[in-house]
């Protein structure tokens, strides 16, 4: 029997320890495992950016604002997938979602808020007034939900017919508006939400509305609210006269609930601070949103043959585009053939795909939203597979991948 | 090696064998005790001795020698050595009933030995053999039953040790809902049974199953579950090798290797019980390594249906070191892990890892990808004249290349405590523990922090082991600094061996 010295121990539990370090992540553009979901119509088929919960569970929203149809499905973390909820109201599509907490998600859609879990459930937040059960719309809803253990919660801009808009707190698990008082100015008229925002760190969301009040036509401001919902600020923003409801696209974004930047459907930057701001029009490149990374706020866009970065100065202006690498990386792995998971049903079976196109934008990541982070340095995209013609309606394979990503 | 069988033996007899390594100890011994083998970080002697398991013969009833606990633990230590000293060197039988006769012989050698009893003939030995199978019933916190009068004990007998564990739970939660911020509850009340038995020399059958109970003064609500936490036969082909088979406790986290009955703290380690597998069916090799370590290695069988309805399935693979650098020295053989009577400081480490391959299984039953995890831990702990300090840490990584999101946590804890005996039949401690957990760091990072203090206090009865009656007034706190909210409790728990 041999002796065991200490040192060797020792040696023995630092090496060891030294192994704990090695975790792998996507690199930036590398793609993780496709795993077909679906069939869906459209070519390519309306898509919101998927998100996942802390599970692993992936939420994928199909529609969009011009169409009432929603329809969400649920990417099992074990895998698998199902078709999760098509709560909806309203004559618009679906906004967005709004947030996960460790095993479900929120969207919003037309005027209401919905709920799905992980294992494929739906529940439609809050349909009514709790006092006086009339319908309840939510005209905005910060993308933002506060998770915790005893309370989940976000604040949004609500109308309760009769008695005007108000701000109130939601509360996602109870069935009850907590802080809800009026907006102000009273009376105003012609009310229209153009776009919201939210900086989960410092947990401040922003409104950003248009109204006429007395003699003031088409006053537009975003409204900083926290997460107990106080207005924190008020910014005036010039140049937006006569924009449509939620005429930004996706959400506004922020890396210190201080600028918000986003981008309009036509492509023009939005972005002010506390004491204001404004939309100024994109030149030589198609703007499509605002992504949040490291710190910093970056523009992303294309111009005709690729993807472009163009990182946000301080005081939100443009800065100097340059070529988004990993999203050129991912567009150039797309041109391969690619194995994809079939997981619609069991038994699961390994398929392939001859060049899929990315489902959402021109280029993989291009989107008004905020990207989901799926894992460090990890995002999940949508890809269109081979298309097929059902009843004179053209539908696209989907499948769901992983992508590590970054902003150089 | 004489004089660390002789150690084992005279710690063993304290009534501190309730948590000492399990290799140290003979068969008969095992079943008298609750705590699984081979921890030395936590609440247990820990001492070298438990890794010297040559030296002791099987037939040498380790509950019989913990019978003299009593009074041998007020005699200088000397004398406890000398009086134990002619059955530790004693030869090792072979087995039935040869062994029997000489391990009859070597007790009653002992016992003319022994300065408080003197035998007085063979009808004065049966007498005091008699005694000391009433006095185990006590020594191990053990009920014990023979089914086979006449027969030895140690041959084929049924042991059979509980407990009770009730506590009152108040807890507050500053940022819950008003209705939520102040609750009564009857927190993690328990009751538990390890029955043992050696049908054969060098077999051990145990189980071991737990009962808890809950319920909410507040929101009148009750639950109760019941766990088996082991179901398992071990066999000793050496004296320096155990092979464990069934239902068992994974070797993994210091934490995790403290039965319920012989916890310091009024619960486990929350921290901990993020990394620990918990108890599994399985196979366990312990094997002693010179005179200072022990490696466990062991293979065990994960199977679960996972909330998609998918089945995960696949071996779990654990190796765990454990090595005492520098062994306690001690006066006498009291004072536990706390090294209450250690001339220099004890100090101890251990590493563990893991690693688990699994295949999940779609519905219809076809595996449809396959996932890894691996676990570490690295602990110390260092003893001296009643004071222990020990600290873990903690990383697992799981990866998935179907999800493509590795699922990391790193965890640490540590506690320091305080054990100071009052009397021959008290004993108080002061208990501290800090804990830090950081889950999901390949996702979205949430920190958890923990702080617990509380004081128990021992009552020493004569013939049990030291701990087995405590009451504690404990303080915890759950601080989620990611999600900004935290919990505090008070609890008051009393734990009564059976």
């Amino acid at each position: 029997m041999f002796r065991v010295s200490s040192q060797w121990v020792v040696w023995l539990s630092l090496v060891a320890l030294l192994g704990t370090g090695c975790v792998d992540y996507l690199g930036p553009g590398e793609p993780g495992m496709a795993r077909y979901f679906g069939e869906l119509p459209g070519d390519p088929p309306p898509l919101v950016p998927p998100v996942s919960d802390r599970e692993g569970n992936v939420y994928i929203l199909s529609g969009d604002l011009q169409t009432s149809d929603v329809q969400v499905t649920v990417g099992f973390a074990g895998g698998g997938f199902a078709e999760g909820c098509d709560v909806h109201e309203g004559s618009r599509g679906p906004h967005g979602f709004i947030g996960r907490g460790d095993r479900r998600a929120w969207y919003w859609s037309g005027t209401a808020l919905a709920e799905v879990s992980g294992d494929g459930g739906c529940r439609e937040i809050l349909d009514a007034e709790p006092a006086s059960s009339s319908d309840l719309q939510y005209w905005g809803v910060a993308p933002f939900v506060i998770d915790r253990p005893s309370r989940t919660w976000t604040v949004a801009l609500i109308a309760l017919p009769g008695r005007g808009i108000h701000h109130a707190i939601v509360d996602l698990d109870g069935p009850t508006l907590e802080s809800v008082r009026g907006f102000e100015p009273a009376a105003v008229q012609n009310l229209r939400v153009l776009g919201v925002g939210a900086d989960s760190r410092s947990t401040i969301a922003v409104f950003v509305v248009a109204y006429s009040h007395g003699d003031e036509e088409d006053v537009t401001e975003a409204i900083y609210v926290d997460l107990a919902n106080r207005e924190v600020a008020r910014a005036p923003l010039d140049g937006m006269q006569g924009m449509e409801a939620y005429e930004i696209a996706g959400f506004l974004t922020s890396i210190d609930g201080h600028r918000f930047a986003g981008v309009t459907r036509d492509g023009d930057l939005v972005s002010f601070d506390r004491s204001g701001g404004g939309r100024a029009a994109v030149r030589h490149q198609e703007l499509v949103g605002v992504h949040p990374w490291e710190g910093r706020l970056f523009g992303v866009g294309h111009d005709t043959t690729q993807p472009l970065l163009t990182p946000i100065r301080d005081d939100g202006s443009l800065g100097e585009s340059f070529l988004w690498r990993a999203s050129a990386d991912a567009q150039a792995m797309l041109g391969l053939d690619w194995v994809v998971l079939d997981e619609r049903a069991a038994p699961r079976r390994q398929l392939t795909w001859s060049r899929p196109q990315p489902a959402i934008g021109e280029f993989p990541f291009l989107t008004p939203y905020p990207l989901d982070r799926y894992a460090k340095s990890t995002t999940g995209w949508i890809l269109r597979g081979p298309g097929a013609i059902e009843a004179g309606i053209p539908q696209s394979s989907l499948a769901f991948v992983p992508f590590g990503i970054d902003y150089r | 090696m004489k004089r660390n069988a002789t150690a084992a033996a005279a710690l063993v007899a304290l009534g501190l064998g309730a948590s000492v390594s399990g290799l140290a100890l003979a068969e008969q011994g095992e079943a008298d005790r609750a705590a699984p083998e081979g921890q030395i970080l936590e609440f247990g002697p820990g001492d070298r001795v438990s890794f010297v398991p040559d030296d002791r013969p099987d037939d040498l009833p380790a509950a019989e020698a913990a019978n003299d606990a009593p009074a041998a633990a007020r005699e200088p230590a000397e004398t406890q050595r000398s009086s134990e000293r002619p059955a530790a060197g004693a030869e090792q039988p072979s087995s039935g009933r040869a062994a029997t006769l000489r391990a009859d012989t070597r007790r009653q050698v002992a016992l003319r030995q022994s300065p408080r009893r003197e035998p007085r003939g063979r009808m004065q030995a049966e007498k005091e053999r008699q005694h000391f199978r009433g006095a185990r019933r006590s020594v191990g916190g053990t009920l014990e039953r023979s089914f086979a009068e006449g027969q030895r004990a140690e041959d084929k007998s049924l042991s059979v040790r509980g407990y009770l564990q009730p506590e009152v739970l108040m807890t507050m939660r500053p940022q819950a809902h008003p209705v939520d911020r102040l609750t009564y509850s009857t927190g993690k009340s328990k009751a538990g049974i390890v029955a043992s038995s050696q049908p054969w020399n060098r077999w051990t059958v145990r189980a071991a199953i737990n009962g808890v109970f809950s319920s909410s003064v507040a929101g009148g609500t009750s639950d109760a579950e019941l766990r088996i936490e082991e179901a398992s036969i071990r066999y000793r082909p050496i004296d320096s090798l155990r092979l464990a088979v069934g239902q068992q406790r994974v070797p993994m986290t210091l934490d995790q290797l403290v039965a319920d009955a012989d916890m310091l703290f009024p619960r486990r380690s929350e921290t901990a019980k993020r990394f620990a597998p918990g108890s599994r069916f399985g196979l366990n090799l312990a094997g002693a390594l010179a005179d200072r370590a022990r490696v466990d290695g062991g293979v065990f069988w994960t199977a679960e249906v996972l909330s998609s309805g998918l089945t995960r399935r696949g071996p779990l693979y654990v190796a765990r070191l454990e090595v005492d650098a520098l062994p306690a020295e001690r006066k006498s053989a009291v004072g536990g892990p706390h090294c209450v009577d250690c001339e220099r400081p004890r100090v101890a480490f251990a590493g563990s890892v893991s690693t688990q391959p699994t295949t999940i299984y779609d519905q219809v039953g076809y595996p449809a990808r396959s996932e890894s995890s691996r676990t570490y831990a690295a602990a110390a702990q260092v003893g001296y004249r009643g004071l222990l300090a020990q600290a873990e840490i903690l990383r697992a990584i799981g990866s998935d290349p179907v999800r493509a999101r590795p699922d990391v946590a790193t965890g640490a804890h540590s506690h320091l405590s305080y054990y100071r005996p009052l009397s021959s039949r008290i004993a108080i401690a002061g208990l501290a523990r800090l804990g830090w957990t950081q889950e999901q760091q390949g996702f979205d990072p949430r920190n958890v922090y923990r702080a617990e203090a509380a004081i128990t206090t021992y009552l020493l009865r004569e013939g049990r082991t030291w701990n087995a009656h405590r009451f504690t007034l404990g303080y915890m706190a759950e601080i989620r600094s990611t999600e900004k909210e935290d919990a505090h409790g008070l609890m008051l728990q009393a734990h009564v061996a059976l």
